[in-house]
């Protein structure tokens, strides 16, 4: 056995405590007026800065500051209000609320206030602080968006490309696959991560059930997804302050990756749940009620958030002199990220014109339409083609995929419009049934799979062969196995192919080469069906 | 805070009646007892409860403050019942105190420590926080906590100053655990 030395322990004991520092100072004070239902108002705490954060005596509870009036100031509580009593003493801190961002915290799940909730302990590694609330990155430190980010679904890619620093809105009504898009898109960016090239993810659940937060972390970590992945979880039993401060979480983690020169993608879900966490805690607060019940401030709640999604301009000494650059990251600071952002709203019986909707729409670079009718009937992704945009994708979109889809919006615009005629069963002239046999195949190919993200060559290859018409032949119910079969074949024996088109080429060997492998492989199934 | 609003639109208007009448140290002398009468517990219910009758209100307050307070502190308690405002009197005599106080430049300060402090100690603290808080006169009102195990804590208007050994220690055991 070892002998123990009781000088080495004191000694060792005294080393940790050398940081303690026992010396007392003043401490600006306030005291409880009253507390509950998730505010407090506090008499005092006469220089109290908006947004500050506070502590309260006796517990560890904090608060944020949020109404300065004449004789006391309002308090959201970021926890539970246990053991406060009128007459407490709360304490100012004299910071921002600030959340502790650092590469450790990929893989983990956290809160609003940056407190690890997965269970593995607390984050370790080197740890910056950055504040929730933030200006956003002013004109002169931006670019215009120019990189894709590759969300892996057809539909997307093709037809409604979205950029690195885009903010484009999914939108859409309970169980229509609002939440499956961006998961599938934070699995499809496992590529770069494996090149060493990552899109950190971070996705932010606000008021949803832990069940479908620990759902969703699991699928992450069955698609070994979670290794760039941050999830913060503001649960719907978690008080509505942390609920409406998790995006700003979300978009603090996102920052630091961002003005470190890298790309980040940041999904919330859902603003719609936000936003009635706000309005609770606004109401609470005595803030004069708007719109369906809604504060005054609403639209800038969500357009300052959305404001700090960017693509940053790729010079660094100029990225180093942005705006409100936080002190903790100065020194990393480089340009070239970007913070791309895809907020969801969920609408109720596909009232897009609802109060909190519309200026979601307007503030974001384009809307993605799920609609109910499409997915009960077997379209999924059920996106609403006709009126799902992106204002500034296009550009970014790589050069070999927006040659081959280029007309399929339109293509399924028009499919769309004479759809309704085939209904009636009428006899219909030869080129109204070709647009129609052309767009139902293209429906088909569009549909995808369950968290099964497709790369963006493969994509390519088989929108080719649904705009090229390179598939009527083939009955629709045999176009998913058509498409299995094809791509296998390209796989296999056109490798180089792929290759090129993933570059974002196109020449004239490459098309040959798709076209002529399309119609042997499809010549299969024709032959099935004349039997 | 509404009440608070209240009382302090009231308490300036008594504040400056006075001070054109020249019986402020008299009013602030009135509105101290006024301030401890209210303590009474069955005197403040007296004030809140609407189901008691103004003129009741009126009479019983008359007796209670005949001979003990000037002419101008009596007039002042009979108006604010009439006008059916006599639930605020607690908040606007301490209001009224809170104004003579920052008039005078008095400085309340609370101070808890684990012993009783002595005469020394005490005017040591009170040239001290004279010097720091530009303050003419310091109203120190000890308490004594045990809890605190030793040290003090000094605390006036919105600060609060933590030199307790209670402090200390809770640190520490933050640092360790």
């Amino acid at each position: 056995m070892a002998e123990i030395n009781p000088s080495e322990v004191s000694a060792i004991l005294r080393q940790q405590l050398s940081g303690l520092k026992s010396e007392a100072q003043l401490d600006e004070v306030g005291t409880v007026l009253e507390i509950g239902d998730g505010i407090a108002r506090v008499y005092g705490l006469n220089n109290a800065q908006a947004a500050e954060l506070v502590e309260f005596e006796n517990s560890d509870l904090k608060g944020i500051v949020l109404n300065l009036e004449e004789d006391n100031v309002g308090i959201v509580l970021l926890g539970e209000a246990k053991n406060i009593q009128e007459g407490h003493i709360v304490k100012r801190t004299g910071r921002i609320s600030t959340i502790n961002v650092g590469e450790a915290l990929c893989g983990r799940v956290i809160n609003s206030v940056g407190e690890p909730i997965d269970g593995k302990g607390s984050i370790e590694g080197d740890l910056v602080e950055m504040p929730l609330e933030r200006r956003a990155p002013g004109v002169i430190y931006r670019q215009p968006v120019n990189e894709p980010l590759q969300t892996g679904i057809k539909a997307i890619d093709s037809m409604i490309p979205i950029g690195r620093g885009q903010r484009e809105l999914i939108i859409g009504d309970r169980q229509t696959g609002k939440t499956t898009l961006p998961i599938d898109t934070i699995i499809n960016q496992k590529e770069n991560y494996d090149k060493g090239e990552p899109v950190y993810c971070i996705y932010v659940a606000v008021g949803q059930k832990g069940s479908t937060v620990a759902q969703i972390v699991k699928t992450l970590q069955d698609h070994g997804a979670m290794d760039y992945t941050i999830v913060i979880s503001a649960t719907a039993s978690d008080p509505a302050a942390m609920q409406f401060y998790a995006p700003y979480a979300g978009a603090a983690i996102g920052e630091y990756f961002r003005d470190t020169g890298r790309s980040a993608l940041v999904v919330y879900d859902d603003l719609s749940k936000q936003a009635v966490a706000y309005r609770e805690v606004s109401l609470l607060l005595r803030r004069p009620p708007g719109r369906e019940a809604y504060p005054g401030d609403v639209f800038y709640l969500h357009s300052r958030l959305l404001e700090r999604s960017a693509k940053i301009i790729e010079d660094d000494s100029v990225a180093r002199q942005m705006n409100d650059l936080p002190e903790s990251i100065k020194d990393k600071a480089k340009g070239g990220g970007s913070l791309t952002a895809l907020p969801i709203i969920e609408t109720q019986a596909g009232d897009v014109a609802a109060y909190i909707p519309t200026n979601v729409i307007s503030i974001t670079d384009g809307q993605i339409f799920l609609e109910s009718d499409l997915f009960l009937s077997g379209v999924r992704p059920a996106i609403n083609v006709g009126i799902s945009v992106s204002r500034v994708g296009g550009s970014a979109q790589i050069k070999s995929m927006k040659k081959i889809a280029g007309t399929l919006k339109l293509d399924q615009a028009q499919f769309r419009e004479l759809e309704a005629f085939a209904k009636f069963g009428s006899d219909l002239d030869k080129a109204t049934q070709a647009v129609i046999d052309k767009g139902r195949r293209n429906v088909e190919i569009l549909k995808q799979d369950l968290n099964n993200p497709m790369p963006v060559e493969q994509q390519i290859a088989i929108i080719y062969c649904g705009t090229k018409g390179l598939v009527q032949q083939v009955p629709e119910n045999k176009i998913k196995a058509f498409e299995k079969d094809f791509l296998s074949v390209m796989q296999e024996q056109h490798s180089d192919v792929l290759e090129i088109l993933k570059k974002g080429k196109l020449d004239d060997e490459a098309l040959n080469t798709l076209e002529k492998t399309a119609k042997e492989v499809a010549s299969k199934y024709e032959q099935k069906s004349e039997e | 805070m509404k009440n608070k609003r209240i009382a302090q639109r009231y308490a300036k208007a008594i504040f400056d009646l006075a001070l054109e009448q020249n019986v402020f140290e008299q009013t602030n002398k009135d509105m101290q007892y006024l301030r401890e009468l209210s303590q009474v517990k069955e005197y403040r219910n007296m004030l809140k409860n609407p189901i008691v009758p103004v003129d009741k209100k009126q009479s019983t307050s008359k007796t209670l403050l005949d001979n003990k307070v000037g002419e101008l502190t009596i007039a002042f308690v009979s108006l604010i019942i009439r006008k059916e405002r006599s639930y605020a009197l607690p908040g606007i005599a301490e209001a009224f105190v809170e104004m003579y106080n920052t008039y005078k430049k008095i400085l309340p300060v609370n101070i808890h420590t684990a012993v009783p402090i002595n005469s020394k100690i005490r005017e040591r603290v009170i040239e001290k926080i004279k010097e720091q808080t530009f303050s003419e006169e310091v109203l120190l009102n000890e308490n004594v906590d045990e809890d605190l195990l030793g040290g003090f804590i000094l605390r006036y208007k919105d600060k609060l100053y933590d030199a307790s050994v209670k402090r200390q220690l809770s640190e520490m055991r933050k640092e360790l655990i």
